[in-house]
This record gives structure tokens, C-alpha cells and sequence, in this order.
């Protein structure tokens, strides 16, 4: 039996003791404000009224005394609101800040009619027929890979990869640090960053792969570690025009246990060659 | 070859296939049958099991077909099944939504609509397949685009993107459903009426099939 499973049951509390608490029911700052404003039946456009204001107030001001963690955003948009409330008792404050805090208030209410349409969006999407709650599938099996209509596919070679590795590791050059260290980075921590960053029906270009390293070691022990996962059938590299850019993809198989000879294997080794 | 035939082996591929199985596949697997006799097969095959009353419905759904169950027997199949229905959390929904009418969009621009952290419902999305990195925006940091999957498209029934309802519709939609709202209220406490009459009589047989089944003959009770 499952953990849910375990908290769902009729007898236990919902939420255990030592749970940090998120704020209930709304969503954050524009979902409490949407709330109070259809509460007080008024419009977004009053967003900024001194009742609404209070509520607002009133209300974080209650979470705080319920020990509550609260987001930092609620207190942002209390700031804007008492900034707006501040202007609005001192009608002679000088013209230009005027300005500013009826631009303020036109940002204020034009976000929480743009939050308003995503929110009844998101509503319309509860409501659909969903799979799994409201309506069920076969399990049935995976259809074969398409071959017809599909944008063909032209396999990558090993030499390909390395031309493609090539261009990486020049750009490595173009803006490396003068100073080099050695560091020693075994082949077999890369590969469940490869695994994690190629997701599951997602493709990624090959370059992409490296974009945020700087440095040689973790390259090359990237690219070694990526030569071990497409020879296992666990990524597969592709081009869809010949010469393009290279993509990676899951492969059919499952990584399976290293064997020592790469498991053993780190970036310096292989760093001068 | 004939309609019947035709029917009876797309019914047959749709049930066998895990996800939906577009139009073009269908053609590629009866190569000689044009893809217009098809798709009519496909309509008369789901029109005929709406006829029948029957527990399966054909529904175009993320570019292709699927079989699907009829949505008034979730209940006792959620009886039979073991595992728990998706939870939808309001806060999943909206960012989804977000993604689903905003695609290609970064965290920030979520984070900017919603006006709160979207990271964890973000991995949440990413982890149930419903959303996916389409790659990064040409912009300080490198952001990276989100944008909603196939699997999307099949969860939440949608034929294809074009098919989510127009997002200014929706002070339209919800003044029209207003309207219904007051017009139909007597149909809802009609068919309480049926449910409570129904279990007064000692049926303790799941109420929406004997509803159902009431109304369609014309609310006699049943037993």
C-alpha cells in the first residue's frame, strides 16, 4: 500500500503535525484579491477601494498570527496597496508621483483581469473529460515507430559525433581560462545527467548538452559517457537533414549496469588524446 | 472492402493501440482503403456504439482516434481500477493553462501572471509528461521554453491546440452559462427527485445508472 493511500484513510488527520503549512485556498496574492473583490461583489477595476485594502490587510495580517509562512509576494502586493491607499488620503502630493501611482494601479488591475482569464482557463480544463478520472483508455501497447510521414531520420555515425564534439570543445577553446586544472571527473556521475536532461519524449541538440559547462573535463567526460549510452541503445542520435544539427533522443533500451572497464573511466585519461 | 468489415478491424486496431492512432497510420496499416472511407468508418463506428448505448465512445483526440470509455461509468470503474484518479490541483491547472495558451513561455512569464513561485508545479508538469523544455528563449540567461506535450492534448481530450476554446470567449461563456444556470434548474432537482425517489424504494444500486436509464425512459421508476 502507497503512502496516499495510508493519509487518505478515514481515521487519519489530513495533514500531519509538522507539515509546513501553505497558504489555504488561494493561490497567492491575486487569487486573495480576485477573491475579496467577487466577496464584496465589485469589480477588478476596484481592486485598489480601501475596503478591499483592509480585507487584503486583515487578511495576511491573520496569517501571520496563525504562525503561517508567508510568502513574500503577499507582503509585495500589501506594499503596492498601501503605497496606492497613501496617495489616495494625500490628494496634493505633487503631480508627477500622481502619475505614477495611477500607472500602478492600472498594472494592478490590468494583472488581475489577465489572472482572471487563465484562472477561468484553468477552470474550463477541470472541467473537461480527463483520462484517468473521467474517462479510460485501453492500456493496449506502443505503436511501432512511424516510418511513412515522419520527417525522415538519418542515423548519426561515431564519426559524426566526434566532428560534432570537435565544434564543442573549439568553442571551449575560444574562451577558456588560461589557468588549467586538472580535474578528474568519472565517465559514470555523467550519465545520469545525460539521462535527466534527455527526458522522456523530449529530443535535445546535441550541442545543447554542453552548453552550460566550461569546463574541458566535464566535456569530455560528457561526450565519452554519451558514446556509452548510444552504443547501449539507451539514447539515440539522429539527424533529420543530412549535415544538420545533430539530436538526441531515449533510446529503446534501459541503461543497465556499467560494466567496470567504463565505469572505471574518468575525463583524464583520455584528456590528451 | 465492405463497411462492417472495415469497422470491425478499426475497432480492433483502436483497442489493441496504447495512444491515439492518427488518421494517416490508420491508412498505412489498410493501405488500399482511401482515407475519406476510413474516416467515415470511424464516424458510423462511434455513432453506432452511441446508438447502442454502449460503455465506449470513438473520440478524436492530440491528432489521432482512441477508444474511450463513456464518462457516466467513471465511477465504477474508478471502483475497479487501482490506481487513484490524476490529481488536478488548482494551482496545477492554472499554470498548465498558462503554458497550454502562452507556448513557447518561460518560468518568469508564468510566475509574472500567476504572481507566485511556479517551480514546483512546474517539475510537477514536467514529471507527468503533460508539459515539456521545447528549448530556450534567445534572452539574458537563457530561459527555457515550456510548452504543452501530446500527452496533454490525450489527458485532457483536446483534438489539437486550436481546439482549446478562445480565452476572450470566456466572459462569453460564462454569461451564457449563467443564462442555462437559471433555465435549467429544474431539470437538476428533477433528477434529484428521481435519485431520492429511487433510493426510497430500496434500489441501492449505483444512482447515475438508474438515473440515467430513468430519463431515458421517460423518468418511470424502475425495480
Amino acid at each position: 500500500m502507497s503512502e496516499g493511500e495510508i493519509i487518505q484513510g478515514p481515521a487519519k488527520p489530513p495533514i500531519d503535525a509538522g507539515t509546513r503549512f501553505k497558504l489555504p485556498i488561494y493561490e497567492g496574492p491575486l487569487d486573495l484579491l480576485l477573491h475579496l473583490i467577487k466577496k464584496a461583489e465589485l469589480d477588478p477595476q476596484d481592486v485598489t477601494t480601501s475596503q478591499i485594502t483592509e480585507q487584503y490587510l486583515g487578511y495576511v495580517e491573520m496569517l501571520g498570527q496563525l504562525n503561517l509562512d508567508i510568502a513574500g509576494e503577499y507582503l509585495v502586493m500589501a506594499a503596492t496597496l498601501l503605497l496606492i491607499k497613501s496617495f489616495a488620503l494625500l490628494p496634493h502630493a505633487n503631480g508627477g508621483d500622481q502619475a505614477e501611482v495611477e500607472d500602478l494601479r492600472r498594472d494592478l488591475v490590468e494583472r488581475l483581469l489577465e489572472y482572471q482569464r487563465y484562472r477561468e482557463a484553468a477552470d474550463r480544463l477541470g472541467e473537461r473529460a480527463i483520462v484517468g478520472r473521467d474517462v479510460f483508455t485501453a492500456a493496449g501497447e506502443p505503436l511501432a515507430p512511424e516510418d511513412s510521414d515522419a520527417p525522415p531520420q538519418f542515423t548519426v555515425s561515431l564519426f559524426d559525433l566526434i566532428e560534432a564534439m570537435g565544434a564543442v570543445l573549439k568553442r571551449l577553446a575560444d574562451k577558456a581560462p588560461r589557468d588549467i586544472k586538472l580535474r578528474d571527473i568519472p565517465v559514470a556521475h555523467c550519465i545520469p545527467r545525460i539521462m535527466e536532461a534527455i527526458a522522456a519524449r523530449t529530443r535535445v541538440e546535441f550541442t545543447s548538452l554542453f552548453d552550460d559547462m566550461e569546463d574541458r573535463s566535464l566535456v569530455v567526460a560528457t561526450f565519452i559517457a554519451l558514446l556509452e549510452l548510444v552504443r547501449r541503445r539507451a539514447e539515440r542520435a539522429f539527424q533529420e537533414v543530412r549535415f544538420g544539427p545533430i539530436f538526441l533522443e531515449r533510446g529503446p533500451e534501459e541503461v543497465g549496469e556499467l560494466p567496470d572497464e567504463v565505469a572505471s573511466l574518468s575525463s583524464t585519461e583520455r584528456d590528451g588524446g | 472492402m465492405d463497411e462492417e468489415r472495415l469497422k470491425a478491424i478499426l475497432e480492433s486496431l483502436l483497442f489493441a493501440a496504447g495512444e491515439p492512432v492518427s488518421l494517416n497510420r490508420l491508412a498505412a496499416v489498410l493501405d488500399s482503403v482511401p482515407k475519406e472511407q476510413i474516416r467515415d468508418a470511424l464516424i458510423a463506428l462511434g455513432s453506432q456504439y452511441a446508438q447502442g448505448g454502449r460503455g465506449l465512445t470513438v473520440e478524436e483526440v492530440a491528432g489521432g482516434y482512441q477508444l474511450r470509455t463513456r464518462k457516466e461509468f467513471a465511477p465504477q470503474i474508478r471502483k475497479l481500477l487501482a490506481g487513484k484518479p490524476p490529481r488536478l490541483s488548482r494551482s496545477l491547472l492554472e499554470t498548465l493553462a498558462i503554458v497550454a495558451y502562452r507556448q513557447p513561455v518561460t518560468r518568469p512569464e508564468i510566475e509574472q501572471v500567476r504572481g507566485v513561485d511556479c517551480g514546483g508545479v512546474l517539475e510537477t508538469l514536467l514529471e507527468r509528461r503533460l508539459i515539456k523544455i521545447g528549448g530556450r528563449k534567445e534572452a539574458p540567461g537563457r530561459p527555457m521554453l515550456y510548452e504543452t506535450t501530446a500527452d496533454f492534448l490525450e489527458v485532457f481530450g483536446l483534438k489539437d491546440l486550436d481546439s482549446l476554446p478562445d480565452l476572450k470567449e470566456f466572459q462569453e461563456i460564462q454569461r451564457a452559462q449563467e443564462e442555462a444556470e437559471s433555465t435549467g434548474i429544474e431539470t437538476v432537482t428533477d433528477m434529484r427527485d428521481i435519485a431520492v425517489a429511487v433510493e426510497a424504494e430500496g434500489a441501492e444500486e449505483a444512482a447515475s445508472e438508474v438515473i440515467a436509464e430513468s430519463i431515458e425512459d421517460a423518468a418511470e421508476p424502475k425495480l
